[in-house]
Order: C-alpha cells, then sequence, then structure tokens
C-alpha cells in the first residue's frame, strides 16, 4: 500500500516525489502540461482545469508518461482522470525527476467549476482509497477545500478525531517532517 | 527572508534522524555543532532545535545503543 501523503489546498493538487514515483508506470509520449516546482521535496502544480494542458509554453515539451489514472463521476455526469508525468529533466540538487500532474476530462463540459468540483471529488476518492483512516475525520470533504491534508491531520489529532499512534509510521514520519516545514516558514513570518 | 543555510542543514540532518527514529552520540553532537556554529542560533534553528528535543524527549526519535 502506498503510504506517502499527498496534499491539497483548494485548487492545487500537491503530490510527494514517492508517490508520484509509485504511481507511475512508464511509457513515452509528447505532453503539454504545466510546470511543476519543489517546495521542500514535495512538488505540487497548480491543476490543469484552468486550461493549461494547451498552453503553448509548454507545447512540444516532452515528458514520459509515467502515470495513470483515477477517475471519478461527479453527479454521474463528469468524468475526469488525474496523471503523473515523469518529465526528461532530472533535477541535480534534489536527484529527483521533474514531475507534472495533469488530467483529463471525459466530458466536454467539464471546465470551470465542474471541473474543480469534480476534481476536489477524485482528490477526496483518492485520500479515501490511500488512507482509510482518514473517513473518520468528519467533514473532511468541507474542509479539503480550505486547508492542507497536514492541517486536515494535524488538527484531527488535535480534536482527538485521530490518534497518532495509529497512523501509518511513514504518515507519521511524513508529518513530523511537514511540521519541521511549518516551523521554519511560521519562524520566517515572525520575522 | 531566506532560510538560513544551516538551518536547511540542520532540517535535513533532523529529517534523517526521523526517517531512521534513532541518532548515535556522534549525529547528535554533529546537529548541536551545526546549530551553533557561526556563535548563534538563529530563529529557525531554534525552533528545529526546540522540536527535535521534544521528538527524543517523546521517544519519536531515540539514542542508539552504543
Amino acid at each position: 500500500m502506498i503510504q506517502q501523503p499527498f496534499y491539497l489546498r483548494f485548487e492545487k493538487l500537491y503530490i510527494s516525489d514517492d508517490i508520484a514515483k509509485s504511481l507511475a508506470i512508464v511509457s513515452n509520449e509528447n505532453g503539454t502540461y504545466n510546470d511543476v516546482w519543489f517546495f521542500n521535496n514535495i512538488k505540487h502544480t497548480k491543476m490543469f482545469f484552468d486550461g493549461t494542458r494547451y498552453d503553448s509554453k509548454y507545447k512540444g515539451y516532452k515528458v514520459n508518461y509515467l502515470q495513470t489514472s483515477m477517475s471519478v463521476t461527479f453527479k454521474g455526469v463528469y468524468k475526469m482522470s488525474i496523471l503523473v508525468y515523469r518529465g526528461n529533466e532530472q533535477d541535480n540538487e534534489h536527484g529527483f525527476f521533474k514531475y507534472y500532474v495533469g488530467g483529463i476530462s471525459g466530458d466536454s463540459e467539464m471546465h470551470g467549476k465542474n471541473m474543480i468540483r469534480s476534481t476536489r471529488e477524485c482528490n477526496l476518492n483518492f485520500i479515501y482509497n490511500m488512507y482509510p483512516f482518514t473517513k473518520s475525520i468528519k467533514n473532511l470533504k468541507k474542509r479539503i477545500k480550505e486547508t492542507t491534508f497536514y492541517d486536515i491531520i494535524s488538527n484531527s489529532l488535535k480534536n482527538k478525531e485521530l490518534l497518532f499512534s495509529d497512523l501509518p509510521t511513514n504518515i507519521q514520519k511524513d508529518i513530523r517532517k511537514m511540521k519541521l516545514n511549518k516551523l521554519i516558514n511560521d519562524s520566517l513570518q515572525i520575522n | 527572508m531566506r532560510v538560513s543555510k544551516s538551518a536547511t542543514t540542520l532540517r535535513e540532518l533532523i529529517n534523517i534522524a526521523i526517517t531512521n527514529e534513532v541518532i548515535t552520540r556522534d549525529e547528535y553532537d554533529n546537529i548541536i555543532h551545526i546549530a551553533s556554529e557561526d556563535g548563534h542560533i538563529d530563529k529557525q534553528e531554534e525552533v528545529l532545535l526546540r522540536e527535535f528535543h521534544q521528538m527524543i524527549h517523546d521517544k519519536d526519535i531515540r539514542f542508539k545503543k552504543e
């Protein structure tokens, strides 16, 4: 079971390198997807629903088709898949390949708010599948619109909706590491 | 304001300790050395060290038996 977390914040999908690698299936294909950047070893990207899948800036940018799909149906009408691609570039500093997150709409009407909503549904299903313990978090669907996966887990721990000791070990470690990043960022803002 | 180089190194070393769940005395000494080698502990280093010691206190990170 894949236990690396991924993180959500409103219109962004945050995905860790490990999970991208775990999800990936290698083949070759051209792609035109958003850029991805590093944030403390977690690459994140704006999602594709703003049309950047067709952004000419990235047209012709070759990527290795690494990852696949998960589909969700939104109100029985809209379908989409989230795809994770591994780029050809390797970040020498971090030793990682760049990853690209893209999406495919199963419906030409799938855009704007519908896409956003469907993306959330897709993300939520993904989280439930990957982390069954999150099913015990109250109002996860609502809260996931406003905050990160890390914050949701942290707050759920504080509210005793979850017990830290019950979390998979890898997630416990990731939460500790993310807390370090958060402390640093908070201290920078105070300064 | 940017994160200092020593704070970045400190975070990486603590992350390794989190992953391994154990730390040797030498590794511990190295962390303290990096935090204090420039003669002062900045805010980022301070919060990292505080959290690091809390993890040791909570036994999330344990000292390796010699």
